[in-house]
């Protein structure tokens, strides 16, 4: 029988918050598209029509410690919502999904939790992770959602062949051959060598760099990357703030992915972030809203939390 | 009975919890294919533990739109450019008019709130208390709204009190509605052949057509009428009175520009004059005047009453000592002969500076009616005549805008005492007799006292039991004194100055309400009556009267008639 308790620090403390996907750094070949890294491609103004974006916010409710016989985990109760907006002129919501987990590390598998918040009835779904690790049920959290995003860029972009942008990097649970374009924010792997990294601060809003293969050594072309600039370089910004990596699948085949990054590169300063978002330009206006929107929709936090430690007292922790 | 499908109330939204819900206001959150405005009913049933369901009515006081998930005021340009995704919120807030049964619980959020229709609405406006109901206008919605009679007639209270600036707050027009409504439905039972009113017609020619139909009424403007259950027309039973022309002989012609017949000229005689009491008429200027010249006057009124004897050879004059007094200006000569007299009983023991005082304010005041020839002698041909008859007809108009103002006071002054002395003399409410009467804050001003305010006063106070209803306007309701407006049971405010609209008089409005009363059209006005805990805005029709010349014209053009335009 599994025990949960809870730890009454507040989720924020204690646990590394950045959880990242443990990956090898891939292999990149930068002559894909073209052998020219001289000067940045212009593409010509995107074709109008509708684009998606999807994205998906998590929140950790309550870290706790679960105990199964003589074995301690350490684990959390997490929820996360996922959704996504269609531009076409107005700016909508379109579907969203809500998840809630209960996670466990070390191999323990929790029970299923379900607690009353007013009148209403929250699951959460047990979920485990082999590694001891305290930061372990924070990756599986956002693994969850991940998965779900996926799952939801590749059920909005099999409709009609629709442009969906995933804010993030490209997961591998929902292979398609959609055009699902992953947008990464954060610049922090060096992918190109440096001599081809100079391009980054010539791009001018609009404008990309070449595309570029990423891969392993078994699968040398997994995913075709490229780098694009959002809005124009103010004066104090080091030169490759306001760019973004996007990358599409291999499978889409590369005459498909020029087209893509050059629609997505032509389309995107349009949507830069608002001045006013502190991850801005890079967290597009329509994600900006959209997160703050789902995560209105995950609910309140205090609620959650209070509804779990009665539960916990109640319900004996599910001892 | 089937009800109806548009008498059916209709859902528009629920309760929201974001926002306090209190027993008496609170907000719903408007679905995105309702709408709510302001002044609609609204309903909510919510059920209270042990007491059952408790339906909540009230009206709408403000509704307001918002953007969720904007931040900041430049998301919108991002919204507009479809870069942001938002929620648009549409919320009205509430404000409850009535409990049924009575416990005071707020709607809980959630509830479905429906747009009061029909049989609801008329619970929640209280209609369905008024036994005797009359039609007060029009709401927002295109409904009727109702006016309970009992408060109006005696009952349980009476008078209508309207305040508005001139010329765009449509108040005497207000007031004729009002009384073509009473006048045009079964409201008055028995009584209603017999209720008169007097309106005296203090600006332009306004009120000179009411007898004759406004060629210029629209289809639209006949609909609303028809809404009302009330027929298009003129009012049918009208005396209309003017002040005579100068310099006309015996004849008295009245003095009127728009209009050459169907208008009889007014004026007193020296002998009603001395009879009936009128000298403090002349007096009539609001001062802290309950002293010295009150006293003389009072003296002077009754020793002319006294040593005047009739007239054997004329019927509009009198004999003062045996010798004729002619005219006017005969008996001011005989009065201030006998006031300036030392030995004369008439000015008593009061000092010279008083009789001074006095003889100075006669003669400005006999200058006044002089000018305006309001005082007959031995000129006056058939006196009877020309003597205010409200009795001859339903509506009596007596027209002073041409008159000087201290003329005027003194018309309206007479008028409304020979009014007020009939009722008292009846000695019963119906039936009734109403005065409608503008420029308040001239006849019952604030500061002072004057022998019209003295009268006013009376009607206000004791003309609820004697069946005589004033309905009162004024520019500035703040210059008007406390106990006219007090006494009135309607309150009715138009276009509003808004420096006026945030005077303690005003205190009956909401705020909201307040900042509407700026800038509310010709046509339409705020209604606070006794039943209804909140005023009201509601619509009048246009006049299916002329209020011009070229609306009583037969085939007059259908071009819509400047102002009232857009009501």
């Amino acid at each position: 029988m599994v025990v949960l308790r809870a730890d009454p620090w507040a989720p924020e403390y204690g646990m590394g918050f950045q959880a990242r996907l443990e990956e090898e750094l891939p292999v990149a070949d930068p002559l894909v598209e073209t052998l020219d890294w001289s000067t940045p491609l212009s593409p010509t103004p995107a074709e109008e029509g509708p684009v998606w974006f999807v994205d998906g916010v998590r929140r950790v409710e309550l870290r706790l410690l679960a105990e199964d016989g003589g074995r301690r985990a350490p684990g959390l109760f997490g929820s996360f919502a996922i959704g996504s907006v269609c531009c076409d002129g107005r700016a909508t919501f379109d579907e969203h999904q809500v998840g809630r987990a209960v996670v466990a590390g070390g191999g323990v598998m929790p029970g299923r939790v379900e607690v009353s918040v007013g009148v209403q009835r929250v699951a959460f779904e047990p979920a485990t992770e082999p590694s001891l690790d305290p930061d372990r049920p924070l990756w599986k959290l956002q693994n969850l959602m991940q998965e779900a995003e996926a799952a939801m860029a590749a059920r909005v972009s099999a409709r009609a062949g629709r442009l969906v942008v995933v804010d993030g990097p490209l997961s591998f649970f929902h292979p398609t051959d959609a055009p699902v374009v992953g947008m990464v924010k954060r610049f922090s792997r060096h992918y190109l060598e440096e001599g081809r990294e100079h391009l980054l601060a010539l791009l001018g809003p609009g404008e990309r760099t070449p595309l570029f293969a990423l891969g392993d050594e078994d699968q040398p072309v997994q995913r075709y990357a490229w780098y694009l600039r959002l809005v124009p370089l103010r004066v104090p910004w080091h030169d490759q703030a306001g760019i973004v990596r996007c990358e599409v699948r291999a499978g889409v085949g590369l005459d498909t992915a020029v087209g893509l990054a050059d629609r997505v590169t032509a389309l995107l300063p349009a949507y830069a972030g608002r001045p006013t978002d502190p991850r801005a330009p890079q967290n597009l206006a329509p994600v900006g809203g959209l997160e703050a929107w789902l995560r209105h929709r995950m609910g309140d936090g205090r609620l959650l939390r209070r509804a779990l430690l009665r539960w916990m007292v109640e319900g004996d922790g599910g001892g | 009975m089937p009800v109806e499908p548009e008498m059916a109330s209709e859902p528009v939204g629920m309760v929201i919890g974001t926002e306090d819900a209190t027993p008496l206001s609170f907000w719903v959150g408007v679905s995105p294919d309702a709408y709510l405005q302001l002044d609609d009913a609204v309903i909510v049933d919510t059920e209270v533990p042990g007491r059952g369901i408790v339906r909540i009515a009230g009206l709408v006081q403000e509704v307001r739109a918002r953007h969720e998930g904007a931040t900041f005021d430049t998301d919108v340009f991002l919204i507009d450019r479809g870069v942001l995704p938002v929620d648009t919120a549409v919320a009205a807030q509430v404000v409850a008019t009535r409990f049924e049964p009575e416990v005071f619980v707020p709607p809980m959020p959630g509830l479905p709130a429906l747009r009061a229709r029909g049989k609801d609405r008329d619970e929640a406006l209280y209609f369905d208390q008024m036994t005797r109901r009359v039609v007060g206008g029009l709401s927002r919605d295109g409904e009727p709204m109702f006016l309970d009679l009992d408060f109006l007639d005696g009952t349980r209270g009476a008078h209508v009190n309207i305040s508005g600036v001139s010329g765009v707050a449509t108040k005497t027009t207000y007031a004729m509605f009002l009384l073509y409504a009473l006048f045009h439905s079964p409201v008055l039972g028995g009584y209603r052949g017999n209720t008169k009113a007097i309106v005296f017609n203090v600006k332009g020619e306004d009120l000179m057509w009411l007898d004759t139909p406004n060629a210029r009424l629209t289809q639209a403007q006949r609909e609303d009428y028809e809404r009302l259950d009330l027929p298009v027309g003129p009012f049918e039973s009208v005396g209309l009175w003017a002040p005579p022309r100068g310099g006309a002989g015996g004849q008295a012609i009245p003095h009127v520009e728009s209009r050459s017949n169907g208008v009889t000229a007014y004026y007193w005689t020296v002998r009603e004059f001395v009879r009936e009491k009128y000298l403090r008429f002349l007096f009539a200027e609001a001062d802290d005047e309950r002293s010295q010249i009150a006293d003389l006057v009072a003296r002077v009124e009754s020793f002319l009453d006294r040593e005047c004897e009739d007239d054997p050879d004329h019927e509009a004059t009198v004999l003062h000592g045996g010798y004729p007094v002619r005219s006017f200006d005969e008996l001011c000569d005989a009065i201030r002969a006998n006031v300036e007299d030392d030995h004369s009983p008439w000015r008593g023991r009061l000092s010279d500076a008083t009789v001074a005082a006095f003889v100075r304010r006669l003669d400005s005041g006999r200058f006044r009616l002089d000018q305006n020839h309001l005082i007959w002698g031995r000129e006056a041909e058939d006196p009877r005549r020309h003597r205010i008859d409200w009795e001859a007809n339903q509506v009596t108009v007596v027209d002073i805008h041409n008159l000087h103002d201290r003329a005027k006071r003194f018309v309206t002054g007479v008028v409304i005492k020979r009014l007020f002395e009939h009722k008292e003399r009846m000695g019963r409410r119906e039936p009734l007799a109403f005065l409608v009467l503008d420029e308040l804050n001239r006849y019952a001003p604030r500061e002072g006292w004057s022998p019209i305010k003295e009268v006013l006063l009376d009607v206000a106070e004791r003309g609820r039991s004697l069946g005589m209803i004033l309905i009162g306007a004024e520019q500035t309701a703040s210059e008007v004194e406390r106990r006219v407006i007090a006494n009135s049971a309607f309150r009715v405010v138009g276009r509003l100055d808004t420096a006026e609209a945030q005077r303690s008089e005003y205190g009956f409005l909401p705020a909201v309400t307040r900042s509407r009363a700026s800038i509310l059209k010709p046509g339409s006005m705020i209604l606070q009556q006794p039943h209804i805990p909140i005023p009201v805005q509601i619509r009048f029709p246009f006049p299916s009267w002329a209020t011009r010349a070229d609306e009583a014209a037969p085939g007059a053009s259908t071009d819509p008639f400047g102002a009232f335009e857009g009501d």
